[in-house]
């Protein structure tokens, strides 16, 4: 199985919400596994890579889960009870790392069976990601506006901008030409969003 | 043989999407349907290996299988480790001020509710019953028999049996369960 490869990033420590942390971790995880699949579906190098994005970050967040942890500690008690906390951490750097192999199958292009197509087709959802391009009459359109939900039954679970991904973005969520939006939805809403997104559809 | 492997992939994203649901809200209810799951995921595991070495014997490039083996191991994997999460809430948040920091900060709840017979939502669908603005109440898992819908849609429609996992506040739970018409439970 494929091991990790290490950068040797340097995380900053920063006083952060514990709730915050496991909510975002809940956030990336999802999105993380959720993407590893249609990776592996599209045979979609640029998903794959935002899975192994995904997988930094993690690692970042299960660095901060850790060093709240470990600062929390100041007993033998303390550090027993504690020891719960590493092992969530490591559960979820398991689920990352996981998600990380599946994407790996698609950027070492190994041969993928065609049984996994079907067991992947099969889903009733599935995930794609499309660029904002200059003329889609979604740019500068709050998602609110978009009702892309009530519309064309297509959710957009999180907005790549630049080096940074917005996960479950709010209603009043503005979207701008460039953005990659990911979004989760039936085939044919797809295929819709697919053509505004690149401005061949105006209205929907 | 996709159909396992359909079935595994599901179940390892609901219990993923779970086991922190569990963690994040202190929930036991929750945490031991991640455990059931992993039982059932176990299995799948079990047969879809099975599956993978008979066709092996059968074609010509055994090789081709091996994108099979790796998505297998993986879906195994991301389902132990949600199970790991969840077995972690299962022992007892209580102990680990960590967790317990996080689950001061918030307010909501998780609660378990089963349609009973002659409930007035039975046949409704979300949207006619405007739950969520009614109740606050926001339902991310209903349970049908076998059967676990995740982040059920507004069209979806309510049926007698159905037990429904809601997140939202005490006071919205209770006028749940009065729609629900079942005594609520501990």
């Amino acid at each position: 199985m494929a091991k990790r490869r290490k950068g040797s990033k340097l995380f900053k420590y920063k006083p952060v919400s514990v709730k915050d942390l496991l909510i975002e971790m809940k956030d990336i995880s999802e999105l993380m596994v959720d993407l590893a699949y249609s990776s592996i579906l599209f045979k979609n190098k640029e998903i794959a890579e935002d899975v192994s994005e995904l997988e930094s970050k993690m690692d970042e967040l299960n660095y901060r889960i850790r060093i709240t942890a470990m600062l929390a500690a100041r007993s033998v008690e303390d550090a027993e009870r504690i020891s719960a906390v590493l092992h969530f951490a490591s559960a979820s750097e398991k689920i990352s790392n996981a998600a990380g192999d599946l994407a790996n199958i698609i950027l070492r292009d190994m041969k993928v069976h065609p049984i996994v197509y079907e067991a992947l087709e099969d889903a009733e959802e599935q995930i794609e990601r499309f660029e904002v391009t200059p003329g889609s009459k979604l740019a500068r359109m709050t998602l609110k506006k978009a009702e892309l939900g009530s519309k064309i039954g297509i959710y957009v679970i999180a907005v790549k901008r630049k080096d940074s991904i917005k996960y479950n973005p709010t209603k009043g969520f503005v979207i701008k030409e460039g953005d990659i939006l990911i979004a989760r939805g039936g085939n044919t809403g797809l295929e819709i969003l697919k053509s505004i997104c690149s401005g061949i559809k105006a209205k929907w | 043989m996709a159909g396992i492997l359909t079935r595994m992939k599901n179940y390892s994203e609901l219990m993923v999407a779970l086991s922190y649901t569990a963690l994040l809200y202190d929930n036991k209810y929750i945490a031991e349907e991640v455990m059931e799951l992993e039982e059932i995921v176990d299995k799948l595991n079990y047969e879809m290996g099975k599956k993978i070495l008979e066709k092996a014997s059968k074609v010509d490039n055994p090789e081709d299988l091996l994108s099979l083996f790796h998505i297998t191991e993986a879906t195994e994997t991301i389902a132990d480790a949600a199970s790991e999460i969840a077995d972690i809430v299962i022992r007892g948040i209580d102990a680990h001020p960590i967790f317990k920091q996080a689950m001061k900060e918030t307010d909501q709840i998780i609660s378990k509710v089963k349609i009973c017979a002659d409930s007035i939502i039975i046949g409704k669908t979300f949207q006619e019953i405007k739950l969520q603005s009614k109740t606050g109440i926001y339902i991310f898992l209903v349970k049908r028999g076998k059967d676990h819908i995740y982040s059920p849609k507004k069209y979806f429609i309510v049926e007698e049996g159905d037990i429904l996992y809601g997140l939202g506040m005490e006071s919205g739970i209770e006028k749940l369960q009065e729609l629900a018409n079942c005594k609520p439970r501990a």
